[in-house]
């Protein structure tokens, strides 16, 4: 069992006082947060993954101590049930890989923050909606992970909104409009209606294994297509979504996502289309028309694309396999596509426990 | 030295101190920077360069 090493306040009973302490002391996203009780923490240890290390190291942009601790008490002050903390843990080890970039996807002026997916048999065992309604509201699982790992990121990792900057407590957070999957961001992938093989297992993961994929992104853009009959037409309007001016992808480049409804799925997938002609597809049609951007400015749209020039049609992307292709919901001619900051790659973590 | 627009002072100082550097000197500049034209960067550049010499010299520009 892990020692309880997390400095104690003496607030009372009352989940109010609390509240007013972790407001005042900068802990809080903004919502009421459940006080982490030295029994609700050691319950949530409880669950720690086995053969976890006490801690995950130094987290940007403040390098804070990510200790299994302190995760699990942002996990029961954001309402995590304790069985579900494994899935934290992967989350939070994910979002610290280098390739991830959490120091400028926590410190930019852009909106990015991390979507979790999950996959595998665990979506279903601990209860995360994959089906309609996904992003929520109304499922614990989906819910709770994702603010538990925004938590982690405010009171670990130091990215506070910098607005909320207090003399010694610097927030960190530059985003100049934010989105609302900073309060968190956590769906599980519809593997059963998905005519592709699951994220997980294309990412080199068996399918009984169970994973988190973290994705820097920020924004949900999404496409209506009541009129599409057949898998070009589907992939044509997902398209024009993906390629407009101003998304972040066209100008850093980067590793966007798109995630279809299983009805649109369908309709590709009963033609025989592979993912990789999916992300094909997307690469070719996906792209900015540079006569559409005023000329003074076609430069700056190339100065993090140096392999594209204004002769070209600029794509979402530097290769088609750049591109994620998820298959989330339920019922209805849906899809959304996922900008994602420019530097930071999806990441990948198995869920032990 | 790092340049650094005096709307981000915040995320500056409070990177130096993580990384513990918190005497790492910052020349500060008017946000916004991205925005301006050509002709206005070149002389917000113009404007550092005495507070850039001072950082690197310890104060003897």
């Amino acid at each position: 069992m892990i020692e309880l090493t997390a400095e104690r306040f003496d607030v009372g009973d009352s989940i109010e006082e609390f509240n007013e302490l972790a407001v005042a002391s900068g802990w809080s996203d903004g919502l009421p947060l459940v006080p982490p009780t030295p029994d609700r923490v050691t319950a949530v240890l409880g669950h720690a993954p086995e053969g976890s290390p006490e801690s995950l190291g130094p987290m940007a942009i403040s390098n804070g101590d990510a200790t299994l601790e302190k995760i699990a008490i942002n996990a029961v002050m954001a309402g995590v049930p304790p069985r579900l903390f494994p899935v934290v843990v992967a989350a939070v080890d994910a979002i610290m890989d280098p390739a991830f970039n959490l120091f400028a996807v926590q410190a930019t002026t852009s909106s990015a923050s991390p979507m979790v997916v999950v996959n595998g048999p665990l979506r279903r065992e601990l209860g995360f909606n994959c089906g309609a309604g996904c992003f929520g509201p109304g499922w614990t699982a989906n819910a709770t992970v994702g603010r538990a790992l925004r938590l982690v990121m405010l009171n670990i990792g130091g990215g506070r909104p910098v607005a909320l900057s207090t003399p010694g407590i610097e927030g960190l957070d530059c985003a100049t409009i934010g989105f609302p999957g900073k309060f968190g961001m956590c769906v599980a992938e519809n593997e059963e209606e998905s005519p592709w093989e699951p994220l997980h297992v294309e990412r080199g993961f068996d399918a009984e294994e169970s994973t988190v994929t973290v994705f820097a992104v920020d924004s949900t853009c999404a496409v209506r297509d009541n009129a599409s009959q057949n898998a070009g037409e589907v992939l044509a309007s997902l398209s024009h979504a993906m390629g407009r001016f101003g998304t972040a992808n066209l100008l850093f480049g980067g590793r966007p996502a798109v995630a279809l409804g299983p009805e649109l799925a369908a309709i590709v997938g009963r033609e025989g289309w592979t993912k990789s002609e999916v992300k094909e597809f997307l690469f070719e049609h996906a792209r900015l028309d540079f006569s559409l951007v005023p000329p003074n400015q076609r430069d700056r749209h190339l100065v993090a694309r140096s392999r594209w020039s204004e002769e070209q049609r600029l794509p979402i992307c530097d290769e088609p396999e750049h591109i994620s292709v998820l298959v989330l919901g339920g019922p209805g001619p849906h899809e959304v596509f996922l900008p994602t900051f420019g530097s930071s790659r999806p990441i990948t973590r198995q869920i032990t426990r | 030295v790092t340049v650094v627009s005096d709307a981000f002072m915040p995320l500056a100082t409070g990177e130096r101190q993580a990384l513990g550097q918190p005497g790492l000197p910052l020349a500060v500049v008017p946000h916004p920077v991205a925005s301006r034209p050509e002709a206005e960067l070149v002389e917000l550049g113009g404007g550092l360069v005495t507070d850039v010499i001072e950082a690197l010299t310890g104060g003897s520009a």
